[in-house]
């Protein structure tokens, strides 16, 4: 039987894997037809309908479904067009992170010696300075920006997966089957992409699909401390954090946009799992059990 | 040899210092905006001459590498410089607030581990359980809510509906209690002063609680995976094949190899706790050193920000020591080379 | 001692200290301000949080009515010998918190201390700026000194109210470092303790003079204990407001008002701040280098909808630079929305259909940048915002590689000292605009080194903004309004235009 078959078997038999999956593409479809559905204009409002609550609550509109927020824009059309901002800046950040820190982390724990010291101290100098202060110093240098949010978010992202990749190859290389690999003479670039790799992915997607959850919420923090992507750009973090001074008054504004997070992030997330089950050879091997 | 690897551990962080430090210059350096300035604000007549005059005593009319060597040899005399703003020692500034930084942080870790690793085996063992579906849900829930916001929902809840908690802050005035060590709750058991160990809590427990969550999440659900891939290792079904009990298996012998992973990323998440509190800080009101960091790159305050980004860098060096130490105990199969 | 007896002793007290809060009875005032104070000594400073909290334990030679009117406090009167000479005689009987008398010998310490080089731990005091001319101070006897001006320097008056007095013999005692963080001052208030990051304590100083005669009543404080406490968040002050452990909140946006009104234990208090805010336009180059194309950007932009809508009203219009509140504030007819006359004059200028344009602002204007962009789209500009941190900002706005930009500058003094000059004179530190006018530079240099006659110097500003009303090198928008948010507890306070929260006659109700 081919993998592709036996993945596909396994994902299939995984209800939830599948609901994850059909989330994040509503969610891709959504960002997609933002200018075609979105009911406004999402960075002009009507100042005089500023603060409205949403439809079903009293002094609400159709409308506005879900309200608008201090300008009079519409929180629905804000959302939609967020859309777009989070899943390609997640997506985005993570790819870039994921496939640098895959690679390097294999080299790194597989060649060993000085190229993975040499890896290692630059991912210690990284680690060891803390992301936030760094974002914040680089939003301050370059100013505030979608290119810049990238490199902010970039810039160490792809240490977590390295380290992860690379304590895993440290571990399976001690295990049996490599070791015999090796016994049979096996080429180094065999033994890394046939037998050590396939151990390695799944690790990496339940930290990426985290991840992606981690760098839509960062940017909702650095929007937070003031420098997130340019307003009025309707970025969800923008939005929540925009949206805080009115918990009281008008909880609406950024209650949607924290709910999309988690709607998108839980279908992210779910996705991976179903995702690591059908491809991880050893579990999906072994009997389902308790 | 441990000793020669502690060494040799403590001679490979020398580079990431000088490697965090000349990040951290270069940065500021770039940044457009010049503190003094920043610092004159409005309302009156200033001269350049003035601002000259300022900025030549605290020695920023110099070129970038005799600044960084400045900085460097002042490190050697233990000596971070004075703040623009605040026009005091670095050193006294950081020495304030990084107790309450780390009085929180640890508290925060605390909550984590305690609720994420037993909630984590759990759902590992009873895997498709109503159990493990209700952790996966909260932990879901638990990454997906900005950190500031759950700070205010918990402070709107606590503290102005219920009103059983203080909304922000370290700790009230008139308890009698006397900073010493920094650590307020250290500082009150010290003093056998009750009341102000109850205070203090009460202060503590929501931005403690806003600040794990995250942490809490990602340790439980890396607990689960990882105790999924142990108990489906040959030993495990091997121990279990020989008859020995299933609570054995899972705490003697599953648990260590499964935390193995966990502690790795639990020592790295501290240091993100740490480097990342700033947020959790500035809703509470808490004193500490992340507050600080973003008043001072918003003011430009350069040896303030130099300052906390070293002692974050030195705090994130013995936290992975530590972290490293453990796993080689934890995993004898891995050696301190 | 041992730890089971120790356990009990933290029994013990825990029982007791909770009955012994529940029955004290001590009036302690709670302020929650936004950051932290830098020092507590004043001479060495430039942040408002901070002279807010030390004005409540140092006074100065004079002070100002929450009318912003200036009166005497350490000095009981004065007068002007010669154009670059100032006599103040000071009042007797006032002691400093640690009961030794206050004499002339200390208001020359801190004249000198403040205005000459590397007087502060080897630093110079960053408040040089704010004593203008001024080189030093003579003492002629023991309640009267002598402060020299290099040149005849009419706003000496309006600045002095930020300069509180310091005590020489504690100071040299104790050294600058000491003192920066256990001062002694001579105000309603002395120094208990200041929880770096989380408050500043301050008790009733029992010794005292009695504060300025001319804001009774006169007397010692009213509460025991002041209390400022730090919180940075909008939500929390807020929030630490509604749950009552504090009294007063500052800076309180005005979308939230309705919030503090809907509780009946709160009141709104709203006082108009000193803070001008403004358009700049870079004048060096088009399109707003033509004087048409700039007041067509003040008719067509309704500041009267900002104020009503943006700020809820709590904002008044300005037709030019200054304040209302100045006393050297010319009424003139603000230009008023015509986007009619704007679409004309900008035809006018050679720009029938607009131009392309990006208004550049900090974060906290951003609101009113968007309605703005949104306005001069009306009138056919392409007008988009963009935010950025102000230290970024800056240095591009002084370089005049941006073209408009909404800013503020807060001008404590209400002299057009504070805020014209630094503004719109060629050269000035805050001239962002690139604006150069060779009789508004004039006016400005016989204002306040020429003229002595208090009544010319009035004219000369008056002309003064009539220039830069019919050359608009910015959009005149508004002074808007400081909101408090206050307990209904608290009594005899109110709030002050320059943003000091004087809580001398403040009292604390039930």
């Amino acid at each position: 039987m081919s993998s592709y078959s036996r993945f596909w078997r396994v994902f299939r038999r995984n209800k939830l894997a599948i609901f994850g999956g059909l989330v994040v593409f509503v969610f891709c479809v959504l960002a997609v037809l933002a200018p075609w559905i979105a009911p406004h204009d999402p960075y002009m409002g009507d100042l005089l309908w500023r603060l409205r609550p949403p439809a079903w609550v009293d002094g609400g509109s159709w409308d506005y479904p879900l309200g608008t927020d201090n300008l009079g824009r519409d929180i629905l059309s804000r959302i939609l067009y967020g859309t777009r901002i989070s899943i390609s800046l997640g997506f985005l950040v993570i790819g870039i992170c994921t496939a640098i820190g895959v690679v390097l982390g294999l080299v790194s724990g597989y060649v060993g010696g000085a190229v993975d010291a040499v890896i290692q101290r630059v991912v210690d100098t990284l680690l060891a300075f803390p992301y936030l202060v760094f974002a914040l110093a680089l939003m301050a240098a370059f100013g505030p920006g979608f290119v810049n949010m990238v490199l902010a978010l970039t810039y160490k992202e792809w240490v977590t997966p390295c380290r992860i990749v690379r304590s895993e190859v440290l571990s399976a290389k001690e295990n049996t089957y490599v070791e015999a690999a090796r016994a049979i003479g096996a080429s180094p670039t065999r033994i890394l992409f046939a037998h050590i790799l396939p151990n390695v992915v799944p690790s990496a997607i339940v930290v990426a699909t985290l991840r992606v959850g981690w760098v839509v919420l960062m940017e909702a923090s650095l929007s937070f401390l003031g420098l997130g992507i340019q307003p009025p750009t309707p970025s969800w973090g923008a939005i929540i954090a925009d949206g805080r001074n009115y918990l009281f008054r008008a909880w609406w504004i950024s209650t949607f946009p924290g709910i999309a997070i988690l709607l998108l992030v839980l279908g992210i997330n779910l996705l991976g799992e179903g995702l690591r089950d059908a491809l991880d050879p050893r579990l999906a091997n072994a009997p389902l059990e308790q | 040899m441990t000793l020669t690897y502690l060494i040799r551990r403590l001679l490979q962080a020398v580079p990431v210092f000088l490697g965090v430090t000349f990040i951290v210059f270069l940065l500021m350096y770039m940044t457009p905006g010049d503190p003094v300035d920043l610092m004159m604000g409005e309302g009156s007549v200033v001269s350049e001459e003035e601002i000259e005059q300022l900025r030549h005593e605290l020695g920023l009319d110099r070129p970038f590498y005799e600044q960084y060597g400045r900085f460097l040899a002042g490190i050697f005399r233990g000596d971070l410089g004075n703040s623009i703003t605040h026009r005091r020692p670095v050193a006294t500034l950081i020495w304030e607030r990084l107790p309450a930084t780390i009085e929180l942080t640890l508290l925060a870790g605390v909550i984590a581990l305690a609720v994420a690793i037993p909630a984590g085996v759990v759902s590992a063992v009873r895997r498709y359980s109503v159990l493990d579906a209700v952790g996966s849900i909260a932990s879901l829930i638990g990454v997906s809510m900005p950190g500031f916001w759950l700070g205010l929902i918990l402070i709107i809840f606590f503290s102005v509906t219920l009103k059983v908690l203080p909304v922000a802050g370290r700790i009230t005035y008139g308890t009698g209690l006397e900073p010493r060590t920094g650590f307020f709750v250290l500082d009150a058991i010290l003093q056998g002063n009750g009341r102000a160990l109850v205070d203090v809590l009460k202060h503590l427990i929501m931005p403690a609680f806003a600040m794990s969550v995250v942490m809490m999440a990602m340790t439980m659900r890396l607990t689960r995976s990882s105790m999924l891939e142990v108990i489906n290792q040959d030993y495990i079904k091997t121990a279990r094949a020989k008859g020995l009990a299933n609570r054995t298996v899972i705490l003697r012998h599953a648990l260590r190899n499964a935390l193995i992973p966990v502690v790795t990323t639990v020592a790295l998440n501290l240091g993100s706790l740490l480097g990342g509190n700033m947020i959790i800080e500035s809703v509470f009101a808490w004193p500490g050193l992340g507050r600080l960091v973003v008043e001072s790159v918003y003011a430009r305050d350069y040896p303030v920000v130099q300052g906390c980004v070293l002692v974050y860098a030195l705090i994130y060096v013995s936290l992975n020591l530590i972290a490293d130490l453990s796993y080689a105990y934890l995993n004898p199969k891995i050696r301190l080379e | 001692m041992h730890w089971r007896s120790k356990l009990l002793a933290l029994a013990v007290s825990l029982l007791f200290g909770t009955l012994l809060f529940c029955f004290a009875q001590e009036k302690t005032l709670v302020v929650a301000i936004e950051h932290d104070v830098m020092t507590l000594d004043p001479g060495n400073h430039r942040d408002r949080e901070t002279e807010t909290v030390i004005r409540n334990m140092f006074d100065g030679l004079v002070t100002r009515t929450p009318d912003m009117e200036i009166v005497p406090e350490l000095a009981v009167s004065w007068e002007r010998p010669s154009p670059n000479e100032w006599v103040f005689h000071l009042r007797d009987g006032v002691t400093w918190h640690d009961g030794t008398p206050f004499t002339a010998e200390d208001v020359k310490f801190t004249i000198d201390r403040t205005v000459k080089e590397g007087m502060i731990a080897g630093q110079t005091s960053p408040r040089k700026g704010l004593l203008g001319s001024v080189t030093g101070a003579e003492v002629i006897d023991r309640l009267t000194v002598k402060i020299i001006t290099s040149t005849p320097w009419p706003a000496l008056i309006s600045f002095l109210p930020f300069h509180e007095i310091v005590p020489k013999h504690y100071v040299e005692e104790v050294g600058d470092e000491y003192f920066a963080e256990h001062p002694v001052g001579t105000g309603p208030f002395k120094f208990v303790r200041w929880d770096k990051g989380v408050q500043v304590v301050m008790e009733r100083y029992e010794g005292y003079y009695g504060g300025s005669p001319d804001i009774p009543p006169v007397g010692p404080a009213k509460v025991d204990r002041v209390i400022f406490r730090i919180i940075p968040e909008t939500s929390t002050r807020i929030a630490a407001l509604r749950a009552g452990e504090v009294h007063i909140a500052t800076r309180i946006p005005v979308d939230l008002i309705p919030e503090i009104e809907a509780d009946p234990n709160l009141q709104v208090m709203a006082v108009r701040g000193t803070r001008s805010t403004f358009i700049e336009m870079n004048v060096t180059k088009p399109p707003f280098d033509s004087v048409l194309v700039r007041r067509a950007m003040n008719y067509a932009i309704d500041v009267d909808k900002i104020v009503d809508l943006v700020l809820a009203g709590l904002a008044t219009p300005i037709p030019s630079l200054l304040s209302p509140d100045s006393p050297f504030y010319k009424p003139l007819e603000p230009y008023g929305y015509d986007p009619e006359r704007a679409r004309a004059l900008l035809a006018e200028a050679g720009y029938p259909d607009g131009f392309e344009l990006t208004i550049d602002c900090e974060d906290y204007l951003k609101d009113v940048a968007v309605v703005v962009a949104q306005m001069l789209r009306q009138v056919g500009i392409d007008a988009k915002v963009q935010v950025w941190e102000w230290g970024v900002l800056k240095p591009k706005l002084l370089a005049h590689e941006r073209a408009m930009w909404i800013t503020d500058w807060g001008n404590g003094s209400l002299d057009p000292t504070g805020i014209m000059h630094p503004k719109l004179v060629t050269g000035e530190r805050g001239n962002y605009s690139g604006y150069s006018s060779c009789l508004y530079d004039g006016l400005f240099e016989f204002a306040n080194n020429v003229t002595l006659d208090p009544e010319s110097r009035k004219e000369a500003f008056h002309i003064a903004q009539e220039v830069i009303y019919y050359d608009a090198p910015m959009v005149f928008l508004y002074v808007a309004q400081e909101v408090y948010g206050v307990s209904r507890r608290v009594a005899n306070w109110r709030p002050s235009p320059d943003s000091r929260i004087n809580l001398h006659d403040a009292d604390l109700m039930g």
